[in-house]
């Protein structure tokens, strides 16, 4: 059978800050530019989740979008809509929630959750309209619990 | 070693379509579990939007993969006028029976279309459907 990719687009918004603490603030300034003041400010997220699979032979879907939509509302939208991201991010990746950060994390947080035989196949998050980041399932594998 | 440098183009068009799911061999309240609003009787439509992607070597004498005229006039003939203001449960045949998800529905566009552009020298490497801005199906070839 055909694998397809099956991709949905979701929204949140959230505060964020872009600094090092262990930096000073000139230092904070030149790297991050206005991102680094101290107010923090926010921004209306894009994510765009892509999972693949192969259509079920009788209802013609990859995998119900309910359920998608509940492993993301649950894992992602709620945690994070009208937060904080330096609060409610685990930053593991960098020491602000750069939107790079943001995406790791957030694929971090779907890939053992799309239940198999389907699978994550990409993230990408905007965070305005003029920037996009993204992360493929074969670019990743290190990220990747299945390989 | 080949020095040709290969293009992707995509273009896009639109179509508006009604569909429903649903399935005659289960029951209302089976079709109504699994498949909730979209089985509503009657159907309903979206404004769908189709992203055909080809690549090929540049002809050196046109400067293009393939003249876009000859890649609207292929995604209008197979797709855009089956579907247009059509219900694809009651008018395209190989909806009769197989219910119209996007995912069905990009592997149906890349039956009718790989094909065509493989006679015109051009190989299809991806087909992206929306049925809105927020639910796609991108379907890029059966993978060896």
């Amino acid at each position: 059978m055909s694998t397809v990719l099956v991709g949905r687009l979701y929204r949140f918004n959230a505060g964020h800050r872009l600094f090092h603490p262990e930096r000073d603030d000139a230092w904070n300034f030149d790297v991050f530019g206005k991102c680094s003041f101290a107010g923090g400010h926010g921004h209306n997220y894009e994510l765009e989740i892509v999972v693949r699979g192969t259509p079920d032979r009788l209802t013609g879907r990859v995998l119900p979008l309910a359920a998608l939509d509940a492993i993301v509302d649950e894992h992602v939208i709620e945690p994070l809509d009208h937060r904080n991201l330096n609060d409610v991010l685990a930053l593991v990746d960098g020491p602000a929630p750069t939107t790079e950060v943001l995406m790791l994390e957030i694929w971090r947080r779907l890939v053992g959750r799309i239940p198999p035989p389907v699978s994550l196949h990409r993230v990408a998050v905007s965070e305005t309209d003029k920037n996009l980041f993204e992360l493929e399932a074969r670019a990743s594998t290190a990220l990747n619990p299945r390989g | 070693m080949d020095a040709t440098p290969r293009v992707e183009i995509t273009r896009k068009a639109r179509f508006c379509a009604a569909h429903r799911y649903h399935r005659e061999d289960w029951t209302d309240a089976k079709n109504q579990e699994v498949f909730g609003s979209c089985n509503n009787p009657f159907g309903h439509g979206h404004n769908y939007e189709i992203e055909v992607t080809i690549t090929g070597d540049v002809d050196p004498e046109t400067g293009m993969v393939l003249n876009l005229r000859e890649v609207d006039a292929i995604v209008q003939g197979e797709i855009v006028a089956r579907f247009d203001h059509r219900h694809i449960n009651e008018e395209i045949d190989e909806f009769r029976n197989t219910v119209p998800t996007t995912e069905n529905l990009v592997l149906y566009a890349w039956r009718r279309l790989a094909p065509v552009f493989a006679d015109r020298g051009v190989r299809l490497c991806r087909v992206r459907l929306r049925e809105d801005p927020f639910l796609w199906a991108e379907f890029r070839g059966d993978e060896a």
